[in-house]
């Protein structure tokens, strides 16, 4: 690693947009007990372990209720 | 025209209200850095986890554009499978919560109804495709040099052509099925067909599949003419799944 700045337009961008679908995800998770598809602990634990962008997608396109 | 244009303006406004375009627009953005990051960052870790202690030494080829298109394309059917998890059920989940039976009642043709919701999807995997590949091709042009890679533009129509299909798969079994359990096979049924058919060595070159695998072509090793039967293959297999639900859902009871 030698100068990271090179990396930082790929990284931030990244960073920003995944840990925001996670926050969102799992504050909707949190505020909601019914859902399409599967409980309160399958999605959490989904949504932690595929947290680079896979879980919570699949979250909000299979769990979330269409309100 | 009127109705016509009423119901896409409530399609658009449904897609929005329900946080889709959001989502997809996320993932588009991501998919879209992803590539070059990607292929940036893993020299540099595989580097650092090689060299540690191990004694071991690992080779990489260099790392150019050709390497981050790749990437690219190799994590293009996350992004499309993203599109058809969270599009499909956009017919079918007004069957089931018979939203659809006031509209039609009230003396909304058929025709107008499938022809909003299949310009609704076309509208939103074109958006969602050309920014996630917009945004690779930019990256990937400031890191590296373009010489590498030869064809990418139609690379990247190719793989659009191949998601045009598979939203053509959506409607088509959204018109006879009854929930989204229906869709989803569809789709998984007519992924998993065309590669069992690919196995036929022959046969490899005319499928749609073709197009969602274009490294030959961005080597050089291909030409946009080896790629053309499979396109206009895919090309004919979507206009005839499209006319094949304009029919079936003209036809099709709604109860």
């Amino acid at each position: 690693m030698d100068n990271i700045t090179e990396y930082l337009p790929l990284l931030i961008p990244l960073a920003v947009i995944e840990l925001a679908l996670l926050g969102y995800s799992l504050y909707h998770i949190f505020t909601h007990t019914k859902y399409k598809t599967g409980s309160r602990t399958v999605w959490v634990i989904v949504c932690l372990v595929l947290s680079g962008f896979i879980g919570p997608i699949l979250y909000l396109a299979l769990g979330k209720e269409d309100s | 025209m009127r109705a016509f244009s009423a119901f896409l303006r409530k399609e658009l406004t449904a897609q929005k209200r329900t946080g889709k375009l959001y989502i997809l627009a996320a993932a588009a953005v991501i998919l879209g850095i992803l590539a070059p990051a990607t292929a940036k960052l893993l020299p540099k870790l595989l580097e650092a986890v090689g060299t540690e202690g191990s004694g071991m030494t690992i080779t990489l080829g260099e790392v150019t554009a050709f390497s981050s298109f790749q990437q690219f394309f190799g994590n293009a059917s996350m992004g499309l499978i993203a599109f058809l998890a969270v599009e499909a059920g956009i017919l079918t989940g007004e069957y089931r919560s018979g939203t659809l039976v006031l509209a039609l009642t009230k003396g909304l043709p058929r025709s107008k109804v499938i022809a909003a919701k299949t310009l609704t999807l076309v509208l939103i995997w074109s958006v969602f495709w050309w920014i996630s590949f917009g945004i690779s091709y930019g990256f990937t042009a400031f890191y590296w040099s373009m010489d590498t890679v030869s064809h990418p533009l139609f690379a990247g129509f190719a793989y659009w052509l191949f998601g045009m299909m598979m939203t053509a798969v959506i409607l088509l079994f959204s018109s006879f099925s009854k929930g989204i359990g229906g869709v989803v096979g569809g789709l998984a049924g007519v992924y998993f067909g065309y590669s069992l058919l690919g196995m036929i060595p022959k046969l490899g070159k005319y499928l749609p599949v073709k197009l969602t695998a274009p490294d030959a072509l961005m080597k050089g090793s291909e030409q946009i003419g080896d790629i053309l039967p499979a396109v206009i293959i895919t090309a004919a297999a979507t206009a005839a799944a499209l006319t094949a639900a304009y029919i079936i859902f003209g036809r099709r009871s709604m109860d």
